[in-house]
């Protein structure tokens, strides 16, 4: 059976195992990279919670590594991924496919997009933002409607994780809306300062695995079907129902975002729109939601936590922003 | 009585506009709003009204009901607790980090978790009370600018059970997010504050003292029995340093050679190029086994690459004398003061680092004076000696007594002292006993008394002895001018010294004054032993010209009389003046200037009127001298700078006063060059007569003769004056036997500058005043044709250009052109500076202004370096204003000559970033402006030369080849084009790279088709500026390329045609195509090889860097 068409009671019934062979994965993969663990399980979230994430940082500071690898250890096969470096110069063909000259000649304005981006079920996107503005606009309806046009006709795309990454966060305009469509931004900062002999060891270790062409991280733990099958899951939980009641967010919320907490979330966001002008659109506060609850469901099972809210350090648009909620935001909810 | 009040804002009129009495207003009621439309107030109070007050209260609309059924009053202290409170948005609540906040808190509990959230986002300004309310305890916590994130916990969600309130006014607090229309008007009683909450309940809270948060800042501990106590440890921590692997990578600069060392030594100069050897120093240390090091001496290029068996060492830590085996650094990492602390102290040392096992290490060294060229120890021998010629010459061998040359002197004329009794010149063969210091002795000595009676300096008496040591000295010569080190490079100084003292002790004293003088300039300081030499040379070699010795013979020094004697000479010889240079030099330094001051005077007067017999460093050192003697004078020194400074602008370097004869021609190949020249010369002369004839056409046929004249003067510069005196005088018999001023002036005027070659002297300077003078008195055409050709010939007026139009014009240019002209006749210099002065403070457009700095700096050289430096800071500014690239060219141009001229390094490069930037603006640059930039180029070159900034010159040649860049098709080339790729060909010529051969060969091509004769008159400017640039640019090429080129062009040229005005006496066009020529044959450059030439603008840039750093030093006292 297909994994779109599980039932929730099914899903329900292999919730738990789905949850903890996913956190395997999460931890396991940790192990491969140095003071990257926070990085993995956003990504895993991300996943999860079929978000896309931008990943942002100086170049050597394992960005692309961390895709790669997670890529491998999910065991995502070569025709399901795509991955491509954007330049200013890089053509829509390059990302969608070049157009059917066949088709042309009938008449139909068809591109030929297997192993491109419309096809791919995991796609790596680096240096995202210095694409031209037809590529930007592609990209756009990709993430945000998940459909792409052929023909003038849209059809739905195979997209289900996607990372992007860009050394920079350019401050232009014309680039805000792209940037809305990725809730979660997260610093990929450099280590050596704090963990100097272990990111030599673990970087020797991945020279060696590499000139071997060992891949230890492939173990297996988990696959992409259990990425969707997670997302299907918590979907059909905020689709559920409170019988007493008629309104099914409130019954997700109360289920599973306690009133303490929300109410946390709630002077979270109004502190950092106010204090600090952090632009929180309605979408992004919709979709942190759903993220603060993916991410309770996968490292603590429950509700969503005191904790999860960390989950907004990872709202800022800017690399001042970027910064200044990677420490206002935990000394806000006291867990720094 | 019960009232009913239609609406809100009639109650609050009621209230506050005192309707109803204060006392009613006051006292308890009951209240009630009633959702009417709009909403209706409900009071019923026990006090009764008055009809007056129930009349107003009507006439407002206040009504009196006799029940309230069915609606519920709540009971309130006074009738403001009815008004109700109105809720505020979000958004509109402000609040700052001062505002006083009070938080109510109905769960004490809750306390301990708000306090310590609002500590954590950095608030401490907190106190709170804990207050118990009919048997419920509340908190209260007051805050100053409590976090807005603490505050969202209070507003809007009363799950958490806590309010926050504001102060409206004095002891009134409103919940957070309301307003109470009244609450600035409310009072509480004394000794309680009213807390208004969103509901509109009221509560009184007695007045308290706070608890705040931090009550106890410092935590006194008792007194325990410390288990540590500091103790001073007895003995320092010993750390021995050790050698660990690391600096693998650098070059070899030393080896020390241990096995076999002197075998390696031997079987290595055997078969290594002197080349090499002249990059090494070497030093023999004798322990039980001889120890060689070889050392790589300072040198641009990376040191040689050598194969020794023995330890192989670099410098460690940049410290010069301190070496370390390659492939190891010290451990652990020290300072490098550290280092040189305790490895080597001794700057006279060189140290190197022996290992031994386990990384421990042993310091050995040897004193730097140990270490010699490694090519003094190396002598090439002929196994087949030239014995059996020198047996042949010995036996026939002439003894003559010495032969002085006194052709570079000026004519002796009578000479006359003042004293009484005149003093017989000492006899050359006097028995001056002066020992030259081969070796450099410790100040004390330079401080010894000059005494007559020392042995006099060890000359070769066996000619064997001498042609060894002229060996050697030309062994020396030839290392040091194939050594790449630049002149004033701390190897250098020791050549000097050595080359002095060979060329002392083989009697060569005028060579060897002169590298005294060198040793002296380069050294830091005044070199004491140097100057003694310098001294003692001077006055053999006095001795030997016959001149007057400043030496009393008979008290064995300098003596009063001595001294007045010799100043006494009105007409001196060189040799006199320069023995007194050195006088001067050496009391100064020995400290016992007393005879000087006495005759400070006459002194300063002497070297006043004789200094231009002095090399530029011997004059500057006796005016620094002098100065010292006055106290600080730095006056007079700044005078004696803009005088050698003007000498320099004028002259560049003298050869023959400020450069080693060794200098004067690199490879022996100058003095090639110098004769091949001088034999083609008239070969050249008969083949430009013929040139000149071919294109003659109307002009006068007396341009042969001025041709003639052009010739003479480098006949004269050859050192040809036969030749000189017969092309002279058969111009005279052609030109002044005609009864015309023109020509009468002008064949003077080229006599003039002939006279000067003649007698050895620069072509040089203003023409005399007796000249200009005459030429007032012609009348305006003949003077004009006398100005043109003063306009273009740089023989005549070698510096400054007039413009011959300046009368003819005058009614036409406005009063401020004229007077800028004007400016280049005034003589006076205080004339001169007053006039500009006052043009200066005339209001100008930026075109004027560009134009009068030009001038301004143009004249500069005869105003000073002040003056020149405050018209420099205006270059720039005005630069930028300016848009005409003619303009800026020319401004930038003069700008970077004068600053080159001064020394003024900051203005150069802002100089050179303008003019970087006017070229590349210039990519399709206009024919005007592409001449303008040849100006530049030619002057800019120079002036960086000068300063010593050829890779400036190198990268702006590279901007210009940028910038002048042809179209595809050659043929397409404008000539004035071509005439700046041809100055660019000669540029690098100039730095010996053969890269303009292509753009000669098309100006050649131009040139020979006679495209550009079929313009006209046009054409022909075109023509002759075309062939003036060839000829220039020929001249920078190989020297028998050169004279091929030229022979070739004036057999072949055509189309020097003049039209204009003056033909009738001369060609002009004619005229500065030869004369470019011989400026070219007698210019610096061209009878010089490039080395040679860079050794003259070497020279020339170290004169003028102490000069200018001695200035400073005097300046800063």
């Amino acid at each position: 059976m297909s994994h779109e068409d599980s039932t929730y009671a099914e899903l329900r019934e292999q919730a738990d195992e789905l949850r903890s062979r996913i956190n395997r994965f999460r931890t396991s993969l940790g192990r491969y990279f140095v003071q990257k663990q926070e990085l993995i399980d956003l990504m895993t979230i991300a996943a999860v919670a079929q978000e896309p994430l931008l990943l942002v940082g100086p170049p050597g500071t394992a960005k692309s590594d961390l895709v790669l690898k997670f890529r491998d250890a999910a065991g995502i096969p070569e025709e399901d991924y795509f991955e491509y470096m954007l330049t200013r110069f890089t053509e829509p063909s390059e990302i969608v496919g070049p157009i059917d000259i066949k088709e042309l000649r009938d008449g139909r304005y068809v591109r030929r997009e297997q192993g491109k981006l419309p096809t791919a079920r995991m796609a790596f996107l680096d240096e995202i933002f210095k694409s031209n503005s037809a590529i930007l606009n592609i990209l756009l309806t990709i993430i945000n409607e998940r459909k792409f046009y052929q023909d003038g006709k849209p059809q739905p795309v195979a997209l289900r994780v996607l990372f992007a990454a860009t050394n920079e966060v350019p401050e232009q305009a014309e680039l805000s809306a792209l940037k809305d469509r990725f809730t979660l931004k997260a610093m990929s900062n450099s280590v050596q300062n704090e963990h100097f002999t272990a990111l030599i060891d673990a970087g020797l270790a991945g020279e060696v695995h590499r000139s071997f062409n060992q891949r230890p991280w492939c173990e297996g733990h988990c696959t992409l079907v259990d990425f969707v099958n997670a997302n299907r899951y918590l979907t059909q939980q905020f689709a559920r129902r409170d019988p007493a009641r008629d309104d099914a967010g409130s019954a997700d919320r109360r289920l599973f975002f306690p009133d303490p907490v929300f109410r946390e979330f709630e002077r979270l966001v109004k502190t950092l729109v106010r204090e600090d002008r952090i632009f929180i659109s309605d979408r992004k506060l919709v979709k942190l939601y759903k993220l603060l609850r993916v991410r309770a469901w996968l490292l603590s099972g429950g509700t969503v936590s005191h904790d999860d809210l960390r989950l907004l350090t990872y709202l800022g648009e800017t690399h001042q922003e970027m910064q200044l909620l990677a420490e206002k935001v935990p000394r806000l909810i006291g867990i720094s | 009585m019960l009232l009913r009040f239609p609406d809100l804002d009639t109650l609050l009129l009621t209230i506050t506009s005192g309707i109803v009495p204060f006392d009613v207003v006051t006292t308890a009621a009951a209240m009630v709003a009633v959702a009417e439309e709009p909403i209706a107030y409900w009071v019923r109070c026990e006090a009764s009204l008055s009809a007056v007050v129930m009349s107003e209260l009507r006439s407002v609309g206040v009504t009196s009901p006799a029940t309230a059924e069915g609606i519920e009053l709540r009971s309130v202290q006074c009738w403001m607790e009815g008004v109700p409170v109105e809720q505020v948005g979000l958004e509109q609540i402000t609040h700052s980090d001062k505002t006083p906040v009070l938080f109510r808190l109905g769960d004490v509990s809750k306390l301990p978790e708000l306090i310590n959230e609002m500590l954590r986002l950095g608030n401490d300004r907190q106190a709170f009370r804990v207050c118990g309310e009919e048997g419920e305890t509340t908190a209260i916590l007051r805050v100053i600018g409590p976090p807005y994130y603490t505050l969202l916990r209070a507003l809007g969600n009363d799950a958490e059970g806590i309010a926050a309130f504001v102060e409206a006014s004095a002891r009134v607090w409103v919940e957070l997010g309301c307003r109470h229309p009244l609450a600035e008007m409310i009072q509480p009683a004394a000794g309680e504050q009213l807390l208004i909450e969103r509901d509109g309940t009221w509560r009184s809270l007695p007045e308290h003292p706070f608890r705040d948060v931090y009550e106890l800042l410092t935590f006194q501990l008792p007194s325990r029995p410390s288990a540590l106590s500091a103790v001073e440890l007895r003995e320092r921590i010993s750390v021995p340093l050790r050698l660990m692997r690391g600096g693998e990578d650098q070059p070899t600069e030393m080896w020390v050679l241990t096995n076999n060392a002197k075998q390696q030594v031997e079987q290595f100069v055997q078969t290594t190029s002197d080349e090499v050897l002249t990059r090494l120093s070497f030093a023999v240390a004798v322990e039980d086994d001889p120890t060689i090091l070889i050392r790589v001496r300072p040198g641009r290029s990376a040191p040689p690459v050598l194969v020794f068996d023995g330890l192989q060492c670099r410098p460690y830590l940049r410290i010069p004398n301190l070496f370390l085996p390659i492939g190891h650094r010290v451990h652990p990492p020290l300072r490098r003061d550290v280092v040189k602390r305790m490895l080597a102290p001794n700057d006279g040392q060189v140290v190197w680092i022996e290992p031994r096992s386990d990384g421990r290490f042993a310091p050995r060294s040897v004193d730097e004076t140990m270490l010699r060229p490694l090519t003094d120890w190396v002598d090439y021998v002929l196994d087949e000696h030239h014995e059996a010629l020198d047996a042949w010459r010995q036996s026939h061998r002439c003894e003559f007594d010495d032969f002085i040359c006194r052709d570079d002197q000026p004519s002796k004329k009578k000479r006359s002292t003042v004293t009484s009794e005149p003093t017989p010149r000492e006899p050359a063969t006097t028995s001056a006993t002066i020992e030259p210091q081969t070796e450099r002795k410790p100040d004390a000595a330079a401080k010894e008394r000059i005494s007559p009676q020392r042995p006099r300096p060890q000359r070769p008496t066996v000619p064997h002895e001498r042609r060894q040591l002229e060996e050697k000295l030309q062994g020396l010569e030839v290392a040091f001018k194939g050594s790449e080190l630049p002149l004033d490079h701390s190897d250098r100084f020791d050549q000097w010294r050595t080359l002095a003292d060979l060329n002392s002790r083989l009697g060569r004293l005028s060579e060897a004054s002169l590298l005294r003088l060198h040793e002296i300039w380069e050294a830091d300081g005044t070199a004491p032993d140097a100057v003694v030499s310098w001294f003692q040379n001077e006055l053999e070699a006095a001795r030997q010209h016959g001149a007057m010795v400043i030496i009393d013979e008979q008290e064995g020094d300098v003596t009063d009389l001595s001294l007045s004697r010799l100043l006494s000479v009105e007409s001196p010889t060189p040799a006199e003046v320069s023995e007194l240079a050195a006088y001067l030099t050496f009391a100064t330094v020995r400290g016992s200037t007393g005879l000087l001051e006495r005759q400070r005077g006459r002194v300063h007067r002497y070297f006043l009127q004789n200094e231009t017999m002095l090399s530029s460093r011997s004059c500057w050192l006796s005016w620094c001298s002098l100065a010292q003697m006055s106290g600080g004078d730095s006056l007079a020194l700044a005078r004696a700078r803009d005088r050698l400074l003007a000498r320099l602008h004028q002259n560049g370097v003298i050869r023959e006063l400020d450069v080693p004869a060794f200098l004067r021609s690199a490879g022996g190949k100058g003095d090639g060059r110098f004769g091949v020249v001088r034999d083609r010369l008239a070969a050249l002369h008969a083949c430009v007569q013929r040139f000149a004839r071919r294109n003659l056409r109307l002009s006068s046929q007396m341009t042969l003769h001025y041709i003639d004249l052009l010739f003479a003067l480098t006949a004269a510069r050859m050192g040809e004056s036969q030749k000189c005196r017969e092309l002279s005088e058969s111009a005279r018999l052609a030109l002044c036997l005609v009864p015309d001023p023109v020509h009468g002036w002008l064949w003077r005027a080229f006599m003039h500058r002939t006279s000067q070659a003649e007698q050895g002297l620069p072509v040089d300077g203003p023409l005399p005043k007796s000249f200009i003078v005459q030429l007032q008195g012609l009348d305006k055409l003949q003077r004009y044709k006398v100005d043109r050709l003063r306009q273009h010939s740089s023989v005549l007026e070698p510096h400054e250009t007039l413009d011959p139009y300046r009368d003819w014009r005058s009614h036409r240019i406005g009063e401020f052109d004229r007077e800028v002209t004007g400016l280049f006749d005034v003589t006076n210099r205080n004339k001169l500076l007053s006039s500009l002065k006052a043009l200066f403070a005339a209001p100008l457009a930026d075109d004027d202004r560009a134009k009068l700095l030009t001038a301004a700096l143009e004249l500069s050289p005869r105003l000073g370096e002040k003056f020149a430096v405050k018209i420099l800071e205006q270059v720039v500014p005005l630069d930028r204003k300016l848009k005409d690239p003619v303009a800026r060219a020319g401004l930038l141009e003069h700008g970077l000559e004068m600053a080159a001229h001064f020394d003024q390094r900051e203005h150069v490069t802002p100089l050179l970033d303008r003019l970087r930037g006017l070229l590349h603006q210039q990519s399709d640059a206009e024919i005007k402006t592409l001449e303008a930039l040849e100006c530049v180029l030619q002057q800019s070159s120079r002036g960086l030369r000068r300063l010593g900034m050829r890779d400036e010159l190198a990268q702006l040649l590279e901007q210009f080849a940028d910038v002048v860049n042809p179209s595809d098709d050659p043929a397409m080339i404008e000539p004035e084009r071509l005439r700046v790729m041809l100055r660019l060909a000669a540029g690098w010529f100039t730095f010996g790279q053969n890269r303009g051969w292509v753009e000669i060969d098309q100006a050649r091509d131009l040139l020979f088709s006679g495209d550009l004769m079929g313009e006209g008159h046009v054409g022909a400017h075109k023509q002759t500026r075309l062939a003036c640039a060839y000829i220039a640019a020929v001249g920078e090429a190989p020297l028998e390329d050169a004279l091929a080129r030229w022979e070739e062009m004036f057999d072949h040229l055509n189309g020097i045609h003049d039209a204009s005005t003056v033909n009738t006496h001369y060609s002009l066009k004619l005229l500065d195509v030869v004369e470019t020529l011989v400026m070219t044959i007698t210019g610096e450059g061209f009878t010089v090889d490039k080395t040679t030439q860079r050794w003259f603008d070497d020279e020339e840039y170290l004169i003028r860097r102490r000069i200018h750093r001695d200035m400073r030093r005097m300046v800063a006292g």
